[in-house]
């Protein structure tokens, strides 16, 4: 297993190389200039290109390359903010706690109400309750977040003044209305997996078996339903988590939210390249440790992945 | 469950409440800010964020109140000669942390704030020389009219040794000698300033960027239009400078908010690209065509002013009998007649722009006037850095043939029109719609170096003649604020001076 999971960890050397050389070079391309972000509207032609030539964006491609690569890569330097005038990683990492929260606030929402919706689905087939749970799903995946969000905001916030509009400065309540409108899409995709998932294995003779063994329903379903219905749950769940770090940047801006989504998106606006590449390769690491988490623990739910990852280790043991 | 989670929702929205009320209490005010202004230290770049902090933040050299052009930190400007002037500043200016601020702060400031490239205006500082504790040489490269005190409102000002104290470069703790201080700030989200009790100056010899009516001001950083709305309407800010125009009648007989109008130093115009509309005739017609009226009927909700040059009256270099002549104003029989003359017919033109909601509607009231005279109009929109690369670069003047730009100037009306019409400011030696033209440029310099009245009029009239570029409209600020604020205040950028409102 530890095996296993060096192995993972040496891949993503590679990975993180591919992801910084892509992100780079889809920034060169990108036309727009930071120069202008940076100096303001009153800055002349003539000034724009001296600040330019400054940041050395005349540069060729490969020498930018290079220096971008030799930084990340060899100094540990995700660099400097043309904006900010503040390090990357410094601001990525204060930032980072936003969206942490708002990621596994909205994971919480999404397992903890998606999946019992799912059950509830499977376990009432084509009865009321099923019908219920997958309106409230197709509504889920139909509305887009940012126009939930507002409508949120005008009934809870503008009409009724319960929550605040925007920011953060009102501690944990200033989180519920961005919570919602972000997990709602989750929720619903949550409930569907969960219902197909379990509708397959709830049709399986092991639980015919159970169910005639004299076994209570709710002793089936969660003792021998849920875990064999739970390999695809975990998949979304991880995907949702690397999802839900990245995709926060609509609720960020529209909720006014200083985390990740928002710092990322400003400095894509302002041809921020250092935060844009910075942030990329972030993000993508924290995806990959996420995938990496989501494969270790399928070997724990499930003793037949375990004993593929141990497999070829007993394998080169014998063989020695 | 049920019982400990509707307890639990009642305590938030207990708690969210009275963090609310809090908020209104005392003598405090929070501000909406559209723009992050990302690092607060002294001598970054002029983003849009940072112009709404700059004057609760830091105190200058000089800085414009009202009209005229007053020291603030300076006490007295004394001139060597043409190129060298001596600036003494007052012998009691203490920092927030009770350094004394002398000259070789003064020094210390232009040369790092020079250094850093962020403020290319200071380039036409040569050196700065330290005659005594408070009285600093400066040594200047060229002046034109105006440049002396652009450059001295140019750089913030702060003690070398609050700044060498600080561990990030004041990008978020500054220590300034304005009369408020930075005790909170939450990157991308609040500022917040106490009011600095042994503030330097006496309260009538303060400026208007000084003044320090209120105990406590906090910046709101809101990027999102609507959400700035929603925020003024729930009173979580009790005023913003950047509410979208078409959202001011929700304020306007409100109880509870009020709605202040002051002008704005910036306007609105269209950039002819010569290459692709070389007739006068036909860039006579298109200004005739456009009706300023509608536009500002539309995008403004009828607040503002038909421009009647490139830059609006404000500006005391501004010839005050061009508000009464005739500048194209729409005449559907005249534009007709100048297509006609032009030989222009169902032609398309690619009319670039900035993408924000009001240039939005500016260009489809274009568009749509445009289209009554059998022209097309295809709109190319893009965001602020795009916006740049296709308004400076030579290499991308085949992409557009009009271009609706905005520009204003912290003093004269000569520094509006060098940003675009001035070809010495651009790297292609042509002005930013590709016009070479010795006679524009020689009198474009002429208005420069001496913005006499004759030679404002003379470049002007020739620019309207040519009509290379056509002003449409002189902006007025919209400040709707709550009545917590009982007068409003603007610095000349028009960002608001939380400090100077009254309450």
């Amino acid at each position: 297993m530890v095996r296993y999971i060096g192995k993972r960890l040496l891949w993503m050397i590679p990975v993180m190389l591919g992801i910084a050389i892509l992100i780079f070079s889809i920034m060169y391309i990108c036309p727009g200039d930071p120069a202008s972000s940076l100096l303001g509207p009153s800055a002349t032609a003539v000034e724009l290109a001296a600040k330019r030539e400054e940041m050395g964006l005349n540069d060729p491609y490969i020498v930018r390359l290079g220096r971008y690569l030799y930084q990340t890569f060899i100094q540990f330097d995700l660099g400097t903010s043309y904006k900010f005038g503040t390090p990357v990683f410094a601001g990525l990492m204060e930032r980072m706690q936003y969206t942490l929260v708002i990621a596994l606030l909205c994971m919480a929402l999404q397992v903890f109400v998606g999946t019992p919706l799912g059950i509830a689905a499977a376990t009432h087939h084509n009865g009321i309750a099923d019908r219920i749970c997958m309106f409230l799903a197709l509504l889920g995946v139909s509305i887009p977040a940012f126009w939930l969000a507002l409508m949120l905001v005008l009934i809870f916030a503008v009409n009724l003044g319960w929550l605040p509009t925007s920011g953060v400065a009102n501690g944990l309540a200033s989180f519920i209305l961005p919570c919602i409108a972000n997990s709602f899409a989750g929720i619903a995709s949550q409930a569907r997996h969960t219902r197909s998932s379990m509708l397959e294995v709830i049709r399986s003779d092991y639980i015919t078996t159970a169910k005639a063994k004299g076994l209570s329903s709710r002793t089936v379903l969660f003792k021998h339903a849920l875990p064999n219905a739970l390999i695809p749950i975990i998949t979304i769940v991880g995907n949702g988590m690397g999802m839900m770090l990245g995709g926060t940047v609509i609720i960020e801006n529209v909720f006014a939210i200083p985390g990740v989504g928002r710092y990322m998106t400003d400095a894509i606006n302002s041809r921020d390249y250092p935060v844009v590449m910075g942030g990329v390769l972030i993000l993508g690491l924290i995806f990959s440790l996420i995938m990496l988490l989501v494969d270790i623990v399928y070997a724990f739910v499930d003793p037949r992945i375990k004993a593929q990852y141990e497999g070829k280790k007993r394998t080169k043991k014998g063989g020695a | 469950m049920k019982k400990f989670l509707s307890l639990l929702l009642a305590a938030i929205m207990v708690l969210s409440m009275a963090s609310f009320a809090s908020a209104d209490q005392g003598s405090a005010v929070v501000v909406g800010l559209a723009g992050d202004p990302g690092n607060i230290g002294p001598f970054q770049g002029m983003g849009l964020g940072r112009i709404g902090i700059l004057f609760t933040t830091y105190e200058m050299l000089m800085v414009k109140d009202g009209d005229n052009f007053v020291g603030c930190l300076m006490k007295e400007l004394t001139p060597v000669d043409d190129l060298t002037y001596d600036v003494e500043i007052y012998d009691y200016i203490v920092d927030q942390a009770g350094n004394s601020l002398t000259a070789n702060d003064i020094k210390f400031c232009f040369e790092t704030a020079k250094g850093t490239g962020n403020l290319p205006k200071l380039s036409s500082v040569d050196s700065v020389e330290v005659i005594s504790d408070y009285v600093a040489r400066f040594h200047f490269t060229a002046l034109a009219a105006g440049d002396l005190e652009s450059l001295l409102m140019e750089c913030p000002i702060v003690t070398q040794a609050a700044y060498e104290a600080s561990a990030d470069q004041m990008a978020t703790d500054p220590v300034t000698t304005s009369p408020y201080q930075v005790v909170d700030y939450k990157t991308g989200s609040t500022i917040t300033y106490k009011r600095n009790e042994n503030y330097w100056q006496k309260d009538e010899l303060a400026p208007s960027t000084s003044k320090h009516n209120v105990d406590e001001i906090t910046f709101k950083i809101i990027p999102d239009p609507v959400q700035l709305v929603n925020a003024l309407k729930t009173k979580e800010i009790d005023i913003s400078a950047a509410i979208d125009g078409s959202y001011i009648s929700d304020f306007m007989n409100v109880d509870g908010f009020a709605v202040t109008q002051i002008p704005d130093n910036t306007t609105k115009f269209l950039v002819f690209n010569f290459d692709s509309i070389p007739s006068a005739a036909e860039r006579q017609a298109i200004a005739y065509a456009v009706d300023v009226e509608d536009i500002i009927a539309f995008a403004f909700d009828g607040i503002g002013y038909h421009a009647k040059t490139i830059g609006n009256t404000k500006y005391p270099d501004f010839v005050s009998a061009w508000s009464d002549e005739e500048y194209y104003e729409y005449d559907e029989e005249k534009a007709q007649a100048l297509f006609d003359e032009a030989g222009v017919s169902g032609k398309t033109y690619r009319l670039l722009y900035n993408v924000a909601d009001d240039n939005t509607k500016i260009v489809t009231t274009i568009q749509a006037a445009l289209c009554d005279f059998g022209i097309n109009v295809e709109l190319i929109g893009y965001d602020n850095a795009l916006f740049g690369t296709y308004k400076y670069d030579d290499k991308k003047s085949d992409e557009w043939d009009i271009m609706l730009d905005e520009a204003g100037s912290s003093n004269l009306l000569t520094n509006v029109w060098k940003l675009s019409l001035d070809a010495r400011d651009q790297t292609y030696g042509k002005t930013i719609g590709h016009v070479a033209d010795d006679t524009l440029q020689s009198l474009i310099e002429a208005a420069i170096n001496d913005n006499t009245p004759e030679n404002m009029d003379a470049f002007h009239q020739y620019l309207k003649e040519q009509c290379y570029e056509y002003g449409l409209v002189s902006k007025v600020n919209n400040l709707a604020h709550t009545t917590v604020v009982k007068e409003a205040q603007t610095c000349f950028r028009g960002q608001i001076l939380p400090g100077a409102c009254e309450y």
